[in-house]
């Protein structure tokens, strides 16, 4: 998922619903900030990172996009989704964002989708955590759509990306840049990751997004076991785990399962299925921590929500994130290791 | 200081000229204009029979939204304690957004107030609204354009009141809630002025 992320309803239309109307009233009236205190769980006060964020310019995302976007916007923003998002998008509002939801850090993503979600550069993505370099790391990434030609320089770009201490990962999601998992054409993006210790981000699961492939090469995870077994060195983190966000399911979410148990370089990120919209049962969230659990995995899964989405939208899904991981019987350790300690064992952060 | 002087002037309920603030009496004209958040525009009431008024009605979000609708006004009851009136309107919507629309729009509001110089109302809005969009789709042998459309409601509701200030002029204060084009939407609020000229 992306920038503003919606989930659309039965019909297939994106919907605002009752807990987000209430979280942009509230929010837009007294603002969104509490004390970056932590991730209470357990009545223990957790460190807590967030490891899929967006940041970006409303002008760099497709017409027929924005117009999804703004779909989920209350009227009347809605008919000024432009300025709204920008503001949103912005290093300030997300730090407000990660204090309201008690969190201590966000990981910001580079995007390279034009046919799809759009673009947030490197440049982007360096400049808006010199705002805030305590709180805010970046994922970098590159262009793919003209890659015979343009493979040379777009891989030395990414390596000078990858050259700021703030960039600890690349971002990858084949289904919004049109190109296969399993292509080796683009397996020198593993190598250079692996040169650096980057671990790889890759959206996985059909994307109700305006201009994605939804075919099983850009979205199920098998297809990148391939590359997963080449680069050892490099640690593959399956975002939103398989999640099919257009029917509301698991989708091949028991594929990275059992990616994650054969290969140790396999990590599992639950962003954006644990919404009210995406998860409107309330089920399938928590049967990700509890199967992650009975396959022995709590030592690989890595918390991120993909926002900032709407106003109060990380506060939102962290208190969502407590109540599944309450319900899969998570102990504090576990806990502990999805909020945080997976994610700075594999980026090679200390505390 | 001053501010406070004119919010005490326009609360006081001078008595205007004609009939209940929802009323209109036959040969009456009623012009008003109204200002808020999301809403602006203009409007105009006709009277052309004791129970019935003609009016036209041009609305803005933002500038951005443009709804035009013209409609008969039908009052049910107005006696000293309560009024009550349908409005009944046709028109067309256009919108030119990110999201863009436009087609016509058919309109029903009920509004009941409780009658004397100063006028609470609650006012029962339902918009049905086809949304029509063209795509063109251009080949090398021809230019097809396809159609699609979508219908859409608004519905909610209006608290509001209205109260002279001058033997001419009313102020109408209100708080709308309810949705917008089938989806939620953040609550509006308006201040409009009706001015009714002498007959």
């Amino acid at each position: 998922m992306s920038l503003f992320t919606t989930k659309p309803s039965t019909d297939g239309k994106p919907r605002i619903t009752a807990p987000k109307q209430w979280a942009w009233l509230l929010c837009l009236a007294m603002g969104c900030s509490e004390d970056p205190s932590g991730f209470l769980y357990e009545e223990q006060m957790l460190e807590a990172v967030d490891m899929h964020l967006h940041s970006g310019e409303w002008s760099l995302i497709p017409p027929s996009t924005q117009s999804y976007l703004a779909s989920n916007f209350p009227f009347p923003f809605s008919l000024v989704p432009g300025q709204l998002a920008e503001q949103a998008l912005s290093a300030e509002s997300i730090v407000d964002q990660l204090d309201g939801a008690g969190l201590k850090q966000g990981v910001v993503f580079a995007v390279y989708a034009p046919h799809s979600v759009g673009v947030t550069t490197n440049e982007m993505v360096i400049a808006t955590i010199a705002e805030a370099p305590d709180r805010l790391l970046g994922l970098a990434s590159l262009r793919v759509d003209n890659w015979e030609e343009d493979s040379e320089s777009e891989l030395a770009a990414l390596d000078a990306a990858l050259a700021h201490d703030e960039m600890i990962g690349i971002k990858l999601a084949h289904a919004h840049q049109h190109f296969r998992m399993d292509d080796p054409a683009y397996y020198d993006i593993y190598e250079i990751a692996a040169q650096h210790q980057a671990p790889i981000y890759l959206h996985t699961g059909p994307s109700p997004f305006p201009g994605t492939m939804g075919a099983a090469p850009y979205t199920d995870a098998s297809f990148l076991e391939e590359a997963i077994a080449m680069f050892p060195d490099a640690n593959f983190i399956l975002g939103h785990v398989g999640y099919d966000f257009t029917n509301k399911a698991l989708g091949t979410f028991e594929t990275c399962l059992d990616l994650a148990t054969r290969y140790e370089n396999v990590y599992l990120e639950p962003s954006a299925l644990g919404s009210e919209g995406s998860d409107p049962t309330g089920e399938n969230y928590p049967a990700i921590f509890r199967r992650a659990l009975e396959e022995g995995l709590a030592n690989r899964m890595i918390y991120g929500s993909d926002g900032p989405q709407y106003p109060g939208f990380l506060a939102s899904y962290a208190e969502r994130t407590r109540i599944a991981m309450e319900s899969a019987d998570y102990t504090l350790e576990d806990a502990e290791l999805f909020l945080s300690g997976n994610f700075e064992r594999i980026f090679g952060l200390s505390r | 200081m001053k501010w406070l002087t004119a919010i005490l002037l326009l609360a006081l309920p001078l008595q205007a000229e004609a009939d209940s603030r929802s009323k209109i009496s036959q040969g009456a004209t009623e012009w008003t204009a109204k200002g808020g958040f999301a809403w602006s525009g203009v409007a105009a009431r006709y009277g052309v029979s004791p129970r019935v008024a003609t009016l036209a009605e041009v609305e803005t979000a933002l500038f951005v939204r443009w709804e035009g609708r013209a409609g008969l006004q039908i009052q049910w009851l107005d006696s000293e304690a309560w009024a009550l009136d349908t409005t009944l309107a046709l028109g067309a919507v256009r919108q030119e957004s990110t999201v863009s629309r436009q087609g016509p729009q058919a309109s029903i509001v009920v509004r009941i107030s409780k009658t004397g110089n100063v006028e609470p109302y609650l006012a029962i809005h339902n918009r049905e609204f086809l949304s029509m969009t063209s795509t063109q789709v251009l080949s090398e042998e021809d230019t097809t354009t396809r159609w699609e459309t979508e219908l859409l409601h608004a519905r909610g509701g209006t608290l509001g009141v209205v109260f002279p200030t001058t033997k001419h002029f009313m102020v109408d204060i209100g708080l709308q809630m309810g949705s917008m084009d089938s989806a939620f939407a953040i609550p509006s609020f308006f201040t409009a002025v009706h001015w009714r000229p002498s007959k």
